[in-house]
């Protein structure tokens, strides 16, 4: 059995700090922070390993083709720099150079970056999520099932890019505004599903099988005023980041059955779409309490206690008794086991 | 939606065609595949490849011959190509890996023909292919997956069944073997398919009645194509296009005749945008004796090529008067107006406009 000597860290970079005004800002909002890097790679390098930082740029093929043999393992966050299917394109490479990585498939991302594909898939395999739309254009109809209020957001994006306080329209005129507007920004479809008002819950999932951490949920109440309910830009970049520590509560105060519920559909999710090693998932109840799967995040944001304690995986990971780096070895072991790979 | 961002320095007028252009095709080694039958779908790349090279070269367009594996991206450096013509069906062997194809060259931003890398990939899975087109109201035939050959079978699945390799296309053993009438066969030939090609295998049930098939050709005015397969397999229980039929004999088993529905046309495109496909497509579809369709297949990247190469696309589009030499100028302009931000052109029939197909 080969022994995990050396890790290959793939990201990108950012070079904006998102804009809720500003779209075009909002293009790099899945990207990580400098400092935020500086410190993952550190973090890596305690746990012992040699440690080659690659940003995914166009020059990364290149890199990692003349590294591949002394790379043992790719810990892969990178968010893709452009392209229809960015998030896809290093698992891609890494299949070809034969390269093992952390992480889900380059089909499995896929369906993952492509909100509507993976909601299609959960709807297929009978796990509860929101009916939705997609719009090529402003002009459509809407379905008569969609009610308003609707929530917006561009179909292929992460980080709450695109959903910002006035993604959640009322009538058919602010819709069409909002979809506009969307596409316009991001140059993709727009997905448009009812804005479901309950609780929002956040799922860590890590290993294979997979185990749950502590559940994550944000109260909405703290919120200001003029913020609605949901985790848009607003309130994942600037209020969480003011240090609001008690907006999260962790573990979520619920009902073994509501935690049974849970459990069970992130279960199925990861089921479903052939996760591997870790993911986090959104979800969200209607009035009535039944919840909803919104998304999976994958990679999910692991930005390290030294820049902030309010990313969410590591924050649960916490919760559950890990610290950043024993967050990163479990993530880390999962993927080298796959491969056969000794830690 | 295709987004290709970057606007090629070298294509700076309407309606020109590009000065270079890379053909990528699938590296072909024996040893890569585990069976004589999937080699002889990829054995004839770099000379079909070859082919399509002459009818650029008549467009006055230099071509790069590429074979897709990990020397690709320094050559595409290299030689930095106004687009690139993608016609790789396997990686190493390995039909899962063509999605790195257009990976590579979305990171290296040259404009490429057909599906991005989702639609690369969903096309190499066939049973989310399956789940997706269902979800979407596309009729399928019912069916099952099959990780191991004693997996439980669905007692809803009504025989005869017919498997088929997950991950590959190419009518790889679809052979007159490929249908089961009974439990015991079913297992038996799962048992050797999964064996054989370490993959799962997707098992359906087999609709008796016509074969048609469709192209679909992406522009600003979309066209779907159709093609009856007319069968000359006499004394044959179970009639449908086989991998002997299509890669062994002589082209006698079954040719193509027009074929002409509006409703399956709209099932076409549907299929189209839910598989994620860009520029051309193809899908093989059923038809019962009560006039159900069942789709049977989708292909993101079929065989592509001139009539020489005997291929489904160049074979049916024949039939409506479309030569490949007109399909590929479209194919060039397209991908590099699509690069541009700009609409698609219309596909027309040899210099006029189609609007009625």
């Amino acid at each position: 059995m080969k022994r995990l000597k050396s890790v290959a860290y793939v990201y990108n970079v950012r070079h904006f700090y998102p804009d809720p005004k500003d779209f075009r800002n909002q293009l790099q909002g899945d990207f990580d922070d400098p400092p935020t890097i500086k410190w993952q790679i550190e973090h890596l390098r305690n746990l012992g390993f040699k440690v080659y930082p690659i940003e995914a740029d166009e020059k990364a093929y290149f890199k990692l083709y003349k590294l591949r043999k002394k790379i043992d393992l790719v810990f892969n966050i990178a968010e893709g720099k452009h392209g229809q299917d960015r998030e896809l394109q290093i698992p891609t490479i890494l299949e070809i150079l034969k390269i093992p990585y952390v992480g889900c498939s380059p089909l499995t991302q896929g369906l993952i970056l492509d909100k509507a594909k993976a909601k299609e898939i959960f709807i297929a395999n009978g796990i509860p999520t929101a009916p939705f739309q997609i719009f090529k254009s402003a002009n459509e109809k809407l379905k008569k099932n969609l009610k308003f209020p609707l929530i917006v957001k561009p179909v292929a994006e992460g980080s709450s890019m695109g959903i910002t306080n006035d993604s959640v329209v009322k009538n058919s005129v602010e819709l069409k505004e909002k979809i506009a507007k969307l596409s316009a920004s991001f140059g993709e479809y727009i997905m448009v599903e009812p804005f479901l008002s309950g609780r929002e819950f956040s799922v860590a999932m890590i290993g294979n099988p997979p185990k749950i951490l502590p559940i994550v949920e944000p109260d909405h109440n703290l919120l200001p005023k003029n913020y609605l309910p949901f985790d848009s830009l607003e309130v994942k970049w600037f209020f969480e980041e003011q240090g609001h520590s008690d907006y999260l509560t962790c573990p979520a105060k619920i009902d073994g059955k509501m935690d049974k519920k849970l459990k069970e559909i992130c279960f199925a999710v990861w089921k479903a779409l052939n996760i591997r090693d870790w993911c986090r998932l959104d979800i969200r109840c209607d009035e009535k309490g039944n919840p909803y799967v919104l998304e999976v995040n994958s990679p999910p944001g692991i930005i390290p206690p030294e820049v902030s304690t309010t990313s969410y995986f590591p924050l649960t990971a916490r919760k559950a008794g890990m610290d950043y780096e024993q967050m990163l070895s479990a993530i880390i072991e999962a993927a080298a086991k796959r491969y056969d790979i000794k830690i | 939606m295709k987004k290709k961002e970057k606007v090629h320095k070298k294509i700076n007028k309407k309606y020109e065609y590009p000065e270079s252009a890379a053909i990528i095709f699938s590296d072909v080694k024996k040893e890569y595949f585990p069976t004589e039958a999937q080699y002889i779908t990829e054995k004839e790349a770099l000379h079909d490849a070859k082919l399509i090279s002459k009818y650029l070269n008549k467009l006055k367009i230099y071509t790069h011959l590429f074979p897709a594996n990990e020397l690709l991206a320094n050559r595409l450096r290299r030689s930095s190509p106004d687009l690139a013509l993608n016609l790789v069906g396997s990686v190493k062997g390995n039909e899962y890996l063509a999605s790195t194809v257009p990976a590579l060259l979305e990171l290296l931003d040259v404009p490429y023909t057909g599906a991005g890398v989702l639609g690369e990939s969903l096309s190499y899975n066939k049973f989310i292919i399956k789940k997706l087109l269902q979800q979407n109201g596309v009729p399928v035939p019912n069916y099952q997956i099959f990780n191991s050959f004693n997996d439980p079978i669905d007692p809803t699945l009504r025989y005869p069944l017919i498997s088929k390799l997950n991950e590959i296309h190419g009518a790889v053993e679809i052979t007159n073997d490929a249908v089961s009438e009974n439990e015991k066969h079913l297992r038996e030939r799962l048992k050797f398919m999964i064996t054989t090609y370490d993959q799962p295998v997707l098992v359906e049930e087999f609709i008796v009645g016509r074969e048609i098939t469709a192209i679909l050709l992406e522009g600003l005015n979309t066209k779907v194509y159709f093609g009856e397969k007319l069968f000359n397999k006499p004394n044959t229980k179970y009639v449908f296009a086989s991998f002997e039929d299509q890669w062994m004999h002589d082209g006698s088993a079954f040719k193509y005749q027009k074929y002409e529905d509006s409703l399956l046309r709209e099932y076409v495109k549907r299929a189209f945008e839910v598989c994620k496909m860009a520029d051309y497509g193809k899908f093989d579809i059923r038809l019962d004796s009560s006039g159900r369709y069942y789709f049977v297949d989708a292909n993101s990247n079929p065989a592509f090529g001139p009539k020489e190469l005997d291929c489904a696309i160049a074979n049916i589009l024949d039939l409506y008067d479309i030569s490949f030499l007109e399909i590929l100028k479209r194919l060039l302009l397209n991908t590099l107006r699509d690069s541009q931000g700009k609409k698609k052109l219309p596909i027309v029939k040899n210099g006029t406009d189609n609007e009625t197909t």
